[in-house]
């Protein structure tokens, strides 16, 4: 497996108001392409700083951050934007739909912008929302939405798919169908999933689990056999 | 359970206001605005009727200035003075008058004797006169320099006038303002050219007539504010009182005068009667006298004559006798020349006979002796016989001779006696002649005596002549005197008194109307703040309370009541509301009347703005604002904080995303792009929001286009004047008026400056109209080609001179008056004719109001033929002011008046409105900031975590700008569109208010300025997205997008 992402001795502190909060410290691991890799730990953990350093959203204070050999801590913020632009597909865990775009002029917000962007009908298509295009999230539900907002980091075709929490806001079944999209993704399309989580129930579904506790990694554990999400029981 | 002081729940509120100051300052800043215009305006008025107060009050206006037809003496003012309820009376002096400044230009000015305790002059320049013969100039009309010159009074005023002034020169020694003047009007006049320059102030001393030509009263009672109902009450309680004493003086200086009169009229008829007598007697004896001496001198002459005659005729008499002297003479000469020569004849004969005889003798004798000898006795008997007959020759000869002799001797003795006669005769001529030389003499003599007494006769004459002609004159003087006293007396009306107070006086009731202008604009310019200021505080609010739901939720939930709660955001809006008014009350009380009074500076200098706070103003302003936020912000959020805890606590469900109305239109709506359907979409979604922003913006173009065309109107106005319709460069006037002769060697004369001239006949009329009697210039004239000097047209067409019998007149004129072509408008002549005269056109002017006629019409209605004593000219020459002083030097002209200098005042008074201008650019400025800093404000925070997730999505940072502003330019473009015709009609409105007594304004809003406001408006919009972008860059992607936990 060829290391896709790389983080080196990440560290991250933040300084509000004189007072220093230390989120993450010596924070190493890899994740290769293609992989679904769920990073898994309690509240307050570190997890979110870690992905957010890793979706181009924060900077990181110590240590560096590679993609496919680029190195991102080391971008400017245009570079930042660059970056996100195009080779990051962000999931979020309360989806961030714009609320006066119906689900297929969301899509669209991010075919406008990326270089190679898959078509947004297509992307809604395979997220199972052909029905849906012209609705406003408004008129959709939860996992509907949650489904949009896949389809837009999708639509972009980036080289990363980062998703913050995406089953938190929802349902059992749902959930299901959710994660379900997410690892076809990687093992159809060989997308590189990072997922967030404090459900530690669905790492099986992952080729690659890391731990993260009191803002550092505990442990990386490498699933040699994927358990398809339909036989995850939580 | 104990109260406790909630510290920290105030700390809560004020932290509040510091950490979301944007929004803080928002409300309060549009209710500064709104206050402030609102206030700012209606105080105006206030301030400008207090700043005149004081001023009129400090320097003692009168009250009632009163006149009579027979003026005012002494005894009648301390009369006056003495009555209750009368604090001052002080009499003066006032005449029109015609004189000559330093320039040389002549004026007509009204000078007015200076008083004491009355009508006191501020002085501006100089130093008040100590000599008779210094002045006070009118600090208005006059330049600082003509402080040390010189005035003349003019040798064309009547023998009245002339005898007024002590003076023929007085020195200018400073300049003076005068609280009867305080505008610019200074009046019309029967003199020369109809309208009074300026006016000027002398010492009493400087100006002596028999009486006062009025008297000026205060009333002790009239302390209110002037135009206020009470000063109005107190003087209309003491006018009639006023009125009936000023009669009855009146009355009693009448009956005075009159008896007097008579009295005078009575002696002197009687002095007259003697003198008559006098001079009756005095004739007689003179003529007397004169008949005396005309006899005596008439016998002299007869007697001179008589003499003449004798003379004469002894004078013929002895020339006759000289004569006949002179033949006799001459008779005698001859006749001795013939006596000698008879007598030598004679005698020559007779010797010659003799001779003869005696030849014939001696041969006879001879004969004898010989015949003797001979003896022959026959020839001796014959020669005997011969000898005999020769003796009896001889003795006839002899006898002859004797006879001659005798004859001569007789002859002689004839001529002797004849001579002797004429010696004697001789001697009685000479004789006769010395008597005639001596007679003559004395005939010289006495005439002489004659003619001398002759002549003392005439000179005594003519003395007497002349001295009877003389007293004969002055008696008939006297007479005529007395007569013309008698039928003056006869003529004398009963006196008529005319009590005027204040609302008489132009500038006073000009300061009324002028002050009140403001007052329509203030009715409508601030509900409009208002309104926006309401909207912003219920937009802002709602949007703050939606912000602070679940800690709203939180705190109910913690225990604390709603109304506590309520309060936080009650007090937010309020407090803001509360400081808002504050600073829009002062700032407004401030800013406005110092604006709209230096507006005004060129018509009202005479005093700074006293600023006054109406805090009644305040109390209502300040009511409307706490409502617009406070109470509005009680009502929004009643419906959240009577919702449970709970759900206050739940994210609120974000607002349906709405379809435009645009999308039902595919055909545009697939062809915009992606971005611009988005802010679409955005625009249309919150309808409070999107009526805000309208209106706000729209208000902004509004004003700025009123603003704009405020100046677009007003500045032009010289050029719409004086370029396209008086297009005189001069306006010219003669001391006296010239017939058509004079008229065609004027214009032979200035041929090599003026290119064309017009002779005019003026006058000054008061047509009614709906504003009162208004002053209209009449312009007179038969010359066709006063149409080339003065263009009557109406709506881009040309108009015609008005017909005999017809009148054109301006439209503001027209306007007021309520007449349309075909109407009459009715005017007054003078004091006592009134007249219709039908209106033939009615075109387009500026400046003044006017009326055109031919000179037939003016004759028919003035009474009089036209008088063309002024001229209107235009000059090719580039100096006009070497044009107009060559006219005043070389030309005969009294007066030039230099359009230029005119359109030059006119551009002065209209560039102080720039600041007025400028003001209202401001303001339109400030509220379109307010309300788009507030909308995106509210937009921002609204939509952090939308922006936040296009920031993660990869919108570079002029992308998120574009996508918050876009929808900010969308609203501006809407309002501008909305704005347009809104400012087309508060730009109406506000020209509609703006209404000087002298000018009309041409409603004109130029294409140029529709742009610039638009354009403005884009600007300040652009303003704030540079402004807001910061705080796009500001928004967190990591803090927005977390949960809401």
């Amino acid at each position: 497996m060829t290391p896709y992402v790389v983080f080196e001795n990440v560290g991250k502190t933040y300084e509000t108001e004189g007072v220093k909060v230390n989120a993450l410290h010596d924070v190493s691991f890899e994740i290769g392409q293609g992989e679904v890799c769920i990073i898994v730990g309690q509240s307050g953990a570190g997890k979110t700083t870690l992905l957010n350093i890793l979706g181009g959203m924060d900077t990181l204070t110590t240590g560096s951050v590679s993609l496919g050999g680029d190195k991102i801590s080391a971008y400017n913020r245009r570079q930042l934007t660059r970056y996100r632009r195009e080779d990051v597909g962000f999931v979020f865990q309360f989806y961030n739909l714009i609320p006066n775009l119906t689900a297929l002029e969301n899509v669209e917000m991010a075919t406008e912008l990326a270089k190679a962007p898959f078509s947004a009908k297509q992307v809604l298509q395979d997220v199972g929302l052909s029905e849906r295009m012209q609705n406003f999230p408004a008129q959709l539900s939860g996992g509907e939405q949650q489904r949009v907002a896949i389809a837009r980091a999708l639509a972009k075709n980036p080289k990363l798919l980062l998703c913050d929490e995406p089953t938190g806001a929802l349902d059992d079944t749902t959930g299901r169908q959710v994660l379900k999209i997410l690892q076809d993704l990687s093992r159809e399309k060989g997308m590189t999933v990072v997922i967030i989580t404090h459900n530690s129930a669905i790492t099986d579904m992952a080729d690659r689990v890391v731990k993260v506790k009191n803002g550092t990694v505990s442990s990386v554990r490498i699933n040699e056999t994927v358990k398809p999400i339909e036989e995850i029981e939580w | 359970m104990v109260m406790r002081k909630k510290n920290a729940w105030k700390k809560n509120q004020r932290r509040e206001v510091t950490q979301t100051l944007g929004r803080f300052v928002a409300i309060l800043a549009i209710v500064a605005l709104g206050v402030g215009f609102f206030s700012g305006l209606k105080v105006t008025k206030n301030a400008m009727i207090d700043t005149a107060d004081q001023y009129l009050r400090e320097y003692a206006m009168f009250d009632e200035k009163v006149m009579t037809t027979l003026g005012v003496d002494e005894a009648q003012v301390a009369s006056i003075a003495a009555m209750d309820g009368v604090s001052v009376a002080e009499g003066a002096v006032s005449m029109d008058v015609l004189a000559t400044l330093d320039s040389g230009a002549s004026y007509v000015l009204a000078a007015h004797s200076i008083t004491s305790e009355v009508n006191k002059l501020k002085l501006t320049a100089g130093r008040m006169p100590s000599a008779d013969n210094e002045c006070l100039g009118d600090a208005r009309m006059l330049p600082l320099s003509a402080v040390g010159t010189k005035i003349t009074i003019s040798t064309e005023n009547d023998a009245d006038t002339l005898d007024a002034f002590v003076y023929d020169t007085y020195t200018i020694v400073g300049l003076t303002d005068s609280p009867t003047y305080l505008n610019m009007e200074r009046g019309t006049t029967s003199l020369a050219g109809g309208k009074i320059t300026a006016y000027l102030y002398l010492p009493a001393g400087g100006i002596s007539t028999d009486y006062f030509t009025e008297l000026y009263v205060k009333f002790t009672d009239a302390n209110g504010k002037i135009f206020s109902d009470a000063y109005d009450n107190a003087v209309a309680k003491m006018e009639d009182p006023l009125k009936e004493k000023i009669e009855l003086l009146t009355d009693a200086r009448y009956q005075d005068i009159v008896t007097k009169a008579k009295n005078e009229i009575a002696d002197a008829e009687v002095k007259y009667q003697d003198g008559l007598s006098e001079y009756n007697q005095q004739k007689a004896d003179a003529e007397k006298k004169l008949s005396d001496a005309a006899d005596k001198l008439a016998d002299a002459k007869a007697q001179i004559v008589t003499g003449w005659s004798t003379i004469h005729s002894n004078e013929s008499a002895l020339n006759d006798a000289q004569k006949q002297y002179d033949d006799g003479l001459a008779a005698y000469n001859q006749g001795v020349t013939d006596y000698e020569a008879s007598k030598t004849d004679a005698f020559a004969q007779l010797d010659a006979s003799q001779a003869t005889l005696d030849e014939q003798r001696a041969q006879l004798n001879a004969a004898l002796d010989a015949a003797t000898l001979a003896g022959d006795t026959d020839q001796i008997a014959y020669l005997q016989g011969q000898l005999t007959t020769l003796d009896t020759a001889q003795g006839q000869l002899d006898a002859q001779r004797q006879t001659t002799v005798l004859l001569f001797e007789g002859s002689q003795a004839q001529l002797d006696a004849t001579k002797a006669q004429l010696d004697a005769a001789k001697q009685q001529i000479d004789d006769g002649t010395a008597a005639l030389a001596q007679g003559k003499s004395k005939l010289k003599k006495a005439e002489e005596q004659y003619n001398t007494g002759y002549q003392d006769y005439l000179d005594g004459k003519a003395e007497a002549d002349q001295k009877l002609a003389d007293a004969a004159q002055e008696l008939a003087d006297g007479r005529k005197k007395i007569d013309d006293a008698q039928t003056e007396l006869n003529k004398l009306k009963t006196p008529s008194v005319y009590v005027l107070n204040r609302e008489t006086n132009a500038g006073y009731v000009n300061f009324e109307n002028d002050s009140s202008i403001v007052n329509g604009i203030s009715k409508v310019f601030p509900v409009f703040f208002f309104l926006v200021a309401a909207l912003v505080t219920m937009t802002t609010m709602t949007r703050m309370v939606e912000e602070q739901r679940t800690q709203i939720g939180t705190l109910k939930a913690l225990g604390y009541g709603g109304v506590t709660i309520a309060w936080k955001y009650i007090s937010y809006a309020g407090g803001a509301a509360l400081l808002g008014s504050l600073v829009g009350f002062f700032g407004g009380s401030w800013l406005f009347p110092w604006v709209i009074w230096k507006a005004y500076g060129m018509l009202y200098g005479f005093a700074p703005i006293i600023y006054t706070l109406d805090w009644t103003l305040f109390a209502v302003s300040l009511a409307v604002t706490l409502f617009c936020s406070a109470g509005v912000t009680f009502l929004t959020s009643r419906a959240e904080l009577s919702l449970m805890p709970s759900e206050l606590m739940r994210p609120k469900a974000p607002k349906e995303g709405k379809r435009v109305f645009l999308e039902r239109i595919p055909f545009l709506w697939k062809r915009l792009g992606f971005m611009v359907k988005i802010s679409l979409r955005n625009v249309f979604r919150y309808t409070k929001r999107l009526i805000m922003m309208v209106l706000g913006i729209g208000g902004c173009t509004a004003l700025l286009i009123t603003g704009f065309g405020i100046r677009d109107s007003i500045a032009n106005i010289a050029e719409d004047q004086f370029d396209n319709i008086m297009t005189y460069d001069f306006g010219v006037v003669f001391e006296k008026p010239k017939d058509a002769a004079q008229q065609a060697d004027f214009v032979a004369q200035t041929k090599g400056i003026l290119s064309s001239c017009v002779f005019v006949c003026t006058d000054t009329i008061s047509a009614y109209t709906n504003e009162g009697l208004k002053n209209v210039n009449v312009i007179a004239t038969g010359d066709k080609n006063i149409t080339s000097l003065i263009s009557m047209h109406i709506n881009g067409q040309q108009l015609s001179y008005p017909p005999d019998g017809s009148v054109a007149i301006s439209d503001k004129l027209a306007r007021i008056a309520g007449v349309s072509v075909g109407d009459s408008i009715r005017v007054k002549i003078d004091d006592t004719r009134e007249v219709s005269l039908p209106v033939s056109a009615i075109f387009e002017n500026y400046v003044y109001h006017y009326m055109l006629m031919t000179p037939a019409t003016y004759e028919s209605t003035f009474g009089t033929a036209c008088v063309y004593e002024a001229a209107l000219a235009n000059s090719a020459l580039t100096d006009q002011h070497v044009a107009a002083a060559s006219l005043l030097d070389e030309h005969g002209a009294a007066n030039v008046s230099v359009t230029s200098d005119t359109r030059d005042r006119v551009n002065n008074m209209m560039s102080s409105l720039n600041l007025v201008i400028f003001v209202i650019i401001f303001c339109a400025g400030a509220l379109a900031f307010v309300v788009l800093f507030n909308l995106s404000n509210i937009n921002i925070t609204e939509r952090v975590r939308e922006i936040a997730t296009i920031k993660v999505l990869g919108f570079y940072a002029p992308e998120v700008g574009a996508y918050v502003f876009r929808e900010n330019l969308v609203l501006t473009l809407l309002g501008s569109l909305a704005g347009i015709p809104l400012g087309m009609w508060l730009h109406g409105f506000v020209m509609g208010q703006l209404s000087f007594d002298m000018v009309s304004f041409h409603v004109v809003i130029k294409p140029l300025s529709y742009l610039l406001s638009v354009a403005m408006t884009f600007a300040f919009a652009f303003g704030v997205d540079l402004f807001m972008r910061p705080r796009l860059a500001k928004i967190n992607m990591v803090e927005s997008l977390k949960a809401i936990e």
